[in-house]
């Protein structure tokens, strides 16, 4: 990987086009909208360049460039659309329930087939292209609400208390969403066959 | 005993906010109890930190929970 520290970052074409393809792929999960996403990144790499000077070297170069897309996301999705149209919610929370149904016994405990087995390590997982492919094929299976709540927690890094002001929701709905995302993801990547090779994990 | 699917909750809310004494307790009794749940937390771990590699972000200690042991 390229170590980048300083602003002759911008004069390493294969760092740059590498940075590029990152910034695209974390703008069209958030966005949904490849046009969008093109646009906002083309902004910030714009920004990034006109504002090289400003970039203290006191982080990773791609660290900064994504922060700086991060706030153009923001602006963007914050012009698109204010609030989380209750009614489309309700229905994604009623899909909810089918699945719990399939997750859960009536008693509440896990169901024979869906108890979480154990799953490589973050160190291991994260290294790997498979890991990756199936991540981003979740994400954009999750319901368009859902997906919205959890990436603006967990990709923009809004608190969950700005996200319920942000979209008008109470905090219990907004914590139950990032909670229906995970389970969701993790029941995904489950499905698409992530799994420890460790035979002797947690039974 | 808690149920699996009110402690997956609660082990999600610990990533956004402090959990009271009571439900501290709650998930204390049932972890230990059932590896379901503990391979749910561990799961969700590794979401948040690839989240956050996705995103150029590079530390994973991030919020208050403590999802990885």
């Amino acid at each position: 990987m390229t170590r980048a520290t300083d602003t002759r970052s911008f004069e390493n074409p294969a760092y740059l086009s590498q940075l590029r393809r990152d910034l695209l792929r974390f703008a069209r999960l958030q966005l949904r909208d490849a046009a969008a996403a093109e646009d906002a990144v083309q902004e910030a790499l714009a920004a990034a360049w006109t504002q090289a000077d400003r970039f203290g070297g006191q982080s990773e170069h791609k660290t900064w460039v994504f922060g700086i897309l991060r706030h153009k996301l923001i602006d963007t999705l914050r012009a698109k659309q204010r609030t989380i149209n209750l009614s489309a919610l309700e229905d994604e929370l009623d899909g909810e329930s089918l699945l719990d149904r399939e997750l859960f016994k009536e008693n509440g405990h896990w169901s024979r087939e869906s108890k979480p087995r154990r799953w490589p390590t973050p160190e291991t997982a994260l290294q790997q292209q498979q890991f990756w492919t199936l991540f981003e094929m979740c994400l954009e299976h999750l319901p368009e609400n859902i997906g919205r709540v959890f990436m603006m927690r967990e990709f923009l890094d809004l608190e969950t208390a700005e996200i319920c002001t942000e979209l008008q929701m109470t905090a219990n709905h907004c914590s139950v969403m990032i909670y229906r995302a995970r389970l969701r993801l993790r029941t995904c990547l489950t499905e698409k066959g992530l799994s420890s090779e460790d035979v002797n994990g947690e039974m | 005993m808690g149920k699996c699917k009110d402690i997956t909750r609660l082990l999600s809310d610990a990533l956004e906010r402090p959990l009271s004494a009571g439900e501290w307790l709650a998930v204390g009794v049932h972890l230990p109890t059932c590896s379901g749940c503990r391979n749910f937390r561990k799961h969700i771990g590794l979401l948040r930190a690839a989240s956050r590699a996705l995103g150029g972000l590079n530390d994973t200690t991030h919020g208050n929970g403590d999802a990885r042991e």
